[in-house]
């Protein structure tokens, strides 16, 4: 039971943590139709020679492999493998500038439902984000996505492999961080540089594989010095979207290799640039990006139960070392622990384990609780027995013992969610009575009460110090805690004061993270921000202004359906309006406008508190449908019945002006839509439908 | 007396007097008309004293040049070897077999004699003087490498120091292992071949273009402005891997001539494209940071003396005006002596803008300001309208509000317009001496969201209330370098804090208030404030760090503290351990160490698999031990508080040279 009990804690971190880089297939589905041709902007592809922003040449061919070129170092470039099959396209399309392929791949024979592209863009002068001739300090080259969708009803897992071969043999690879030919990228590497050999080229292959914090990396694998292969493990649930980011360019052979040289080398590559961040619909499910996919448990390991190497059987087990295990029972009258937060007296039945002074994977005396909990302290268990199968007795000294492991038992049902608190030092604490129970989180945009009844997870950033919050509404934030201890009611302990600086993470069971939708809900906002962070609120702005080209346009905000951020400010500071993110502002009645905030503050009411955010940290906002006024459900109702009219003239009309309501006649049409038996009021529905914005 | 000096003993007279190079400078200039006929020494005087400003170590003197002297690689990736003869190669690449290899009189420059500062002495200018003295004549070749611009600087000078005069030849040959695609001018222009390969009058350079094919790089040659100035002739060998360019110098006796060059590699994906980067080295006929004094440049026959801006033009200090430049670095533009009004890339037009009168200027941060013309740097206008006008004030401050109808008196060569706000796109008023000095009692600027930057009083202003990830704090301004709003990888702000620490911190508190230099307080709302930065500073050092650094060895030498703690997120706190003993476990084994005694600790889980939490300790004794810390947390002493950070964000530890003595 202490197993499941634990492993479910375990699973309500991690799985939370992974999945948060998968996620829908809206996404997919909409961009499937686009590789169909049918998305506006893309034509059919002139493969052939491009040059980067850096005067690079790329030959880019059909299947999106890079090809040879004058007296590049490579011979074929990037080739895509899917569990060993060569990737192959349909037909190419590109954008109209030519800067961008989309590649749509035939199906995989070994993984049916699998559906997958390639992105290639060229990063030049025109597609960074950053211009000017000076101020300009991206780098060139070009940036994959590799997009699978799994649409079949099973979890498919794959490898992906992208293969390069080179002209000759090459000199040497090292990662970013100066690693001299790694097989996998560490910690903190985000790529390899590829030295050419003797005569081979003036420039080396730099290749950007993964953000530095991310948890999924590639394998590297070189074949005798003229082929290198990385290799990326991609597991999708039914419906789910994964992304691939990664990028190649060509650079002038460093002077040196020391860390600072690699590091100033390689940043112009990063992934997580303006110039390789990926349209909003697709940046939320690159698997190989973002910083707070660090494995949690990894970077901040806390004792379990896991390491004391010893699974629970129907009898109790007294172990010392790696292979002496004794069966029998313990007994005990009772067992007292004093831990820094306060005194508590355990029933030995409570108790699933107990570590002594002789414990090699911790030190600590420590009790695991049949209840999830987990208590450090100094132990007394005074008359403490074990009685040996064979009928010897031993007495247990805590200071001595090494660990125990009682009997297995059935696990008892706990009612409702419960809240666990973790410390850095390996205690696992149940909360109690926390409804009404909150701490104050210190945002970048201001203090925020969080109520401990409303949090699902609260954990270490891995990337930066400080902590990540989710909510049950969906909201994701990084914060500060505003308090040096926490009042807390904890069970067996009671009342106790602890310090915030030993929280690890208070986690709650039996909330899946991942089922919350996030999305606008009761006339909130759904509001993403920069830093993977989530809100979901009321923007307070009566009206969004956005200057574009020169020229403000005032919007109303209840006129909005959605404002997102196209173009990133980059670096710190900034004084130019061109310098300032731009938004593309999409409106309920499918007007379109695109130009910077007049104004730089977004007000933001959320968790009872009111926020002014700066602009330059708002990534998307999904605003709530507004709701239809009785006249306005009367146009749309009378409308719809004119799509049954005899005259067409006057079905035409009616057609033309419920495209006009937009979005706001979208749920009466689809109600509509289920009801109609008409098959031409059925069609013309369609078709306002499809057209929406 | 000193037009007598051979040029050894002006090198030697130079070589003795580099402390006070300029002090020489300003009395020899005083003693000059600046006319041709001046002598070589006096030159190479000028030269070094131009080269010896600065902090820069002193240059050596080589007397057997050995052939090959350094090889630099700058800013943009690309290397240069400095040969014996002054010529250039691309070093360890195989692109320039030999750049400007110089030949008088068809015989190849064989110095005998350089003064060199080399990149290994930590010299932040590279350069080198060599000379030949012939028989009737003495050259010298003046080759600066500036990495920050990608480019180097030739400066060849010729003295005929004989009685007659002399008619010399100037070849400078530069060739290729590979055949070159084409040759265009400064445009980006196929050059013309008909009758003869040659520069058009209004080509100020040109540029040898590769394939992009072959993967190969361009060579840009600046020899010239559009307008006045002597053209070289061009050759070009039928195989199209050697190119020359050809100046006929006649010399009276004693008199020199000099020609001026700068040499670039670069990625161009069109020739075209050679524009924008030549416009780093001049701009509208006017030379940027020429790298040569006044005294020098009146020999200089292939550029006018007009394209040489005056000492003044460019005040030391222009650097600081951190908002102005920071636009300036955008549209890649340069201010120069004169006014000018900049409406794009293309559209400039110079004129001189009357500094009589004020504007009125009304901003929500600093209320309504009244600013003399004669303080203003640059004006944006209203063109367009949809953005708010900027004034850049010359001592660093940036104002934007409700700019007060103003005509200003535009003057274009004779004829002077009134120029309307909304007719400014960005005038640009000429450079001064005064300009980038701060205000009286400035000791930091701030800038805020809306790009209002003002100078404040540390001492008199309020400390800024903040959260780090350890809790709450206070900032006095006067202990902050710098700090920056950044949104990437998180929102928040990032501290440089006098004392060494780095860290990031959401500032608390509804408003804020700092002591204005006119001594009034500056009220704002928290959230408006973007950045604030130390008087003197040139640039922003940590807002725009986007690198992880994992070990003091990867931050920037410009931020690195001598000692302390690095965490994730680029997190420093340079401090101490505030415990005596630090407790490591090692499997089971328990190990105590007296912290004096660490000298570093650095984090050892690199690779996957291994344990995150091992580090690796280095003793004063020199032995070296691993563990992971028996404790959850560690404790770290900044200016006596004490903060307990998770061991898990540690990357590494080291302790402050000499502070052992000091406790």
């Amino acid at each position: 039971m202490i197993l499941a009990s634990y492993r479910r804690l375990k699973e309500a971190i991690t799985v939370g943590v992974i999945s948060a880089s998968m996620g829908g297939s809206a996404a997919f589905c909409q961009e499937a139709a686009s590789v169909e041709g049918s998305a506006p902007g893309l034509v059919p592809a002139a493969m052939g020679i491009r040059t980067d922003k850096q005067g690079n040449s790329w030959n880019i061919e059909s299947n999106g492999t890079i090809g040879r070129i004058g007296s590049t170092m490579v011979n074929s470039g990037l080739v895509l493998t899917v569990n060993d099959e060569t990737f192959s396209s349909f037909q190419p399309m590109m954008s109209r500038d030519g800067n961008e392929f989309v590649l749509r791949g035939r199906a995989i024979d070994s993984i049916p439902g699998l559906q997958l592209q390639r992105r290639i863009k060229l990063i030049t002068s025109q597609t960074s984000a950053k211009g000017g001739p000076s101020g300009d300090d991206t780098g060139g080259g070009l940036r994959f996505a590799e997009i699978f969708y799994n649409s079949s009803t099973d979890p498919i897992s794959f490898t992906v492999g992208l293969t390069t071969n080179f002209s000759g043999n090459y000199k040497h690879f090292l990662s970013d961080r100066g690693t001299s030919e790694p097989v996998i990228l560490g910690d903190g590497e985000s790529g390899i540089i590829v030295l050419p050999g003797a005569s081979q080229s003036t420039k080396a292959f730099l290749f950007s594989l993964a953000d530095a914090g991310s948890a999924i990396k590639p394998t590297i694998s070189a074949q005798n010095r003229y082929g290198l292969t990385f290799r990326y493990r991609v597991n999708l649930a039914p419906g789910e979207t994964g992304v691939i980011l990664h990028r190649v360019t060509q650079v002038m052979i460093p002077g040196n290799f020391d860390r600072r040289t690699l590091l100033r080398l390689f940043s112009p590559y990063s992934l997580s640039h303006s110039d390789t961040v990926l349209d909003s619909q697709w940046d939320r499910f690159v698997v190989n990006m973002s910083s707070d996919r660090i494995g949690l448990d990894d970077h901040f390991p806390i004792p379990g139960f896991d390491d004391l190497d010893l699974e629970p059987t129907e009898s109790d087990t007294l172990a010392a070392g790696g292979n002496t295990r004794l069966p029998g029972t313990a007994s005990s009258p009772g067992v007292v622990i004093t831990t820094p937060y306060g005194e508590a007296e355990v029933a030995l039945a409570d108790i699933a384990a107990i570590t002594g002074g002789k414990f090699a994977g911790g030190g600590n005396e420590r009790l695991y609780l049949r209840d999830g909990q987990v208590l450090s302290g100094s132990i007394s268990a005074p008359d403490f027995v074990f009685k040996q199968k064979s009928g010897t007795d031993m007495v247990i000294e805590i200071d001595k013992l090494d660990r125990l492991v009682l009997a297995a038992k059935p696990e008892v049902e706990t009612k409702g969610a419960r809240t666990l608190l973790e410390t850095f030092g390996g205690d696992r604490l149940l909360l109690e009575n926390i409804k009404g129970v909150s701490i104050q989180g210190i945002t970048p945009w201001g203090m925020v009460p969080i109520s401990l009844s409303k949090v699902t997870r609260l954990y270490p950033d891995t990337a930066a110090p400080g902590y990540r919050v989710q909510l049950v509404d969906g909201s994701e934030m990084r914060i500060f805690p505003g308090s040096d201890q926490l009042e807390l009611e904890i069970a067996r302990l009671g009342s106790v004061a602890i310090p915030v600086s030993v929280v690890r993470s208070l986690v709650t069971e039996q909330r899946n993270v991942d089922a919350i939708p996030f999305e606008p809900v009761a006339g909130n906002s759904a509001i993403q921000l920069s830093g993977y962070q989530k809100i979901v609120g009321t923007v307070g702005n009566s009206e969004i202004v956005l200057v574009s080209d020169h020229v403000p346009i005032a919007t109303l905000a209840t006129e909005v359906r959605r404002l997102v951020q196209t173009a990133r400010r980059s670096g710190g500071s900034g004084v130019l309006s061109s310098m300032n993110p731009t938004f593309r502002l999409e409106r309920w009645d499918g007007g379109i406008v695109e130009g910077a905030f007049k104004n730089g503050v977004l007000s933001v009411s959320a968790m009872n508190v009111s926020m002014s955010i700066p602009v330059q940290d708002v990534e998307v906002i999904d605003m709530p449908l507004p709701s239809l006024n009785a006249e306005n459900t009367a146009k749309i109702n009378a409308l719809v019945e004119l799509l049954g009219n005899p005259s067409w003239a006057e079905r035409e009309r009616a057609t033309v002006e419920l495209g006009a309501f937009g979005y706001l006649a979208g749920s009466v049409l689809r109600r509509e839509r289920r009801e109609t038996d008409d098959v031409e009021v059925a069609r013309r529905i369609d078709r306002v439908l499809k057209n929406l914005n | 007396m000193i037009v007598n000096h051979r040029p050894s003993e002006s090198l030697h007279l130079a070589e003795k007097n580099t402390s006070s190079g300029t002090v020489l400078f300003h009395s020899l200039r005083s003693l000059f008309t600046f006319t041709r006929p001046v002598a070589l020494g006096l030159i190479l005087v000028a030269g070094w004293v131009s080269i010896s400003d600065g902090q820069d170590t002193a240059a050596k003197k080589i007397v057997e040049i050995p052939d090959r002297l350094f090889q630099v690689q700058d800013d943009a990736g690309f290397f240069w070897q400095l040969t014996g003869n002054g010529a250039l190669n691309s070093g360890e690449t195989q692109y320039l077999q030999s750049g400007m290899n110089l030949l008088v009189d068809n015989v190849v420059f064989a110095p005998g004699e350089a003064l060199v500062r080399s990149p290994k002495e930590g010299t932040s200018k590279i350069d080198a003087v060599f000379t030949e003295t012939r028989e009737g004549l003495t050259i010298s070749r003046d080759v600066w490498l500036d990495t920050k611009r990608s480019g180097v600087r030739f400066f060849d000078s010729i003295k005929n120091t004989g009685a007659n005069p002399v008619d010399v030849v100037v070849v400078l040959r530069t060739t290729y292992p590979f055949g070159w695609q084409s040759l265009h001018d400064d445009a980006g222009n196929l050059l013309s071949s008909d009758p003869v390969l040659r520069l058009e009058p209004d080509d100020a350079g040109l540029t040898v273009h590769f394939s992009p094919s072959e993967g190969r790089h361009d060579t840009l040659f600046l020899t010239g402005t559009d307008a006045e100035g002597v053209k070289p002739e061009l050759g070009a060998s039928t195989n199209s891997r050697e190119l020359t360019l050809q100046y006929d110098l006649s010399l009276k006796a004693g008199e020199t001539a000099s020609v001026y060059h700068w040499v670039m590699q670069r990625n161009l994906p069109s020739p075209v494209d050679a524009a924008e980067v030549f416009t780093r080295f001049s701009q509208r006929n006017q030379l940027i940071e020429p790298g040569i004094s006044n005294l020098q440049v009146v020999s200089v026959e292939n550029f006018p003396r007009s394209a040489f801006p005056d000492e003044t033009a460019a005040p030391s200090r222009l650097r600081e005006l951190l908002a102005l430049n920071e636009l300036m670095d955008r549209i890649g533009w340069h201010r120069r002596r004169d006014d000018t009004h900049w409406s794009g890339q293309t559209n400039q037009i110079s004129g001189a803008l009357s500094r009589k009168g004020s504007l009125t200027i009304a901003g929500n941060e600093f209320g309504e300001r009244t600013v003399p013309l004669d303080q203003v740097a640059a004006i944006r206008g209203n063109v367009g309208g949809g953005t708010k006008p900027f004034l850049y004030l010359r001592n660093g401050e940036a104002l934007t509000g409700e700019l007060a109808e103003a005509t200003l008196d535009w003057k274009v060569g004779d004829k002077t317009t009134a120029l309307g706000l909304d007719d400014i796109q960005l005038l640009l008023l000429g450079t001064e001496v005064s300009d980038g000095t701060p205000p009286a009692n400035a000791t930091h600027f701030v800038k805020f969201k809306s790009g209002v930057v003002l100078a404040v009083d540390g001492e008199g202003s309020t400390p800024l209330d903040y959260h780090a990830s350890w809790g709450a704090g206070q900032m006095k301004l006067t202990d902050l370098i710098e700090m920056g709003y950044s949104s990437q990888p998180h929102p928040g702000f990032v501290l440089q804090t006098t004392g060494g620490s780095v860290f990031n911190a959401f500032l608390s508190g509804e408003s804020g208030s700092f002591k204005g230099v006119d001594g009034n307080a500056v009220e704002f709302p928290m959230v408006s404030l973007d950045a604030v930065w130390k008087a003197g500073a040139t640039g922003m050092q940590i807002a725009s760090q986007s690198d992880q650094w994992l070990d003091f060895s990867e931050i920037p030498t410009a931020v690195a503290p001598p000692g302390g703690f690095l965490f994730s997120g680029n997190t420093i706190l340079a401090g101490s351990f505030p415990d005596e003993v630090l407790a490591f476990r090692d499997g089971g084994a328990e190990l105590s160490i007296a912290t004096a005694n660490i000298v570093s600790l650095t984090r050892l889980g690199m690779a996957v698999g291994s344990d995150p939490l091992k580090f690796e300790i280095v003793l004063k004794s020199g032995d070296r031990v691993s563990g992971s810390p028996s404790s959850s947390l560690v404790g770290v002493d900044v200016d006596g508080k004490r903060i307990a950070m998770p061991v898990a964000y540690l990357q590494s530890y080291r302790s402050i040279p000499g502070e052992e003595k000091e406790k």
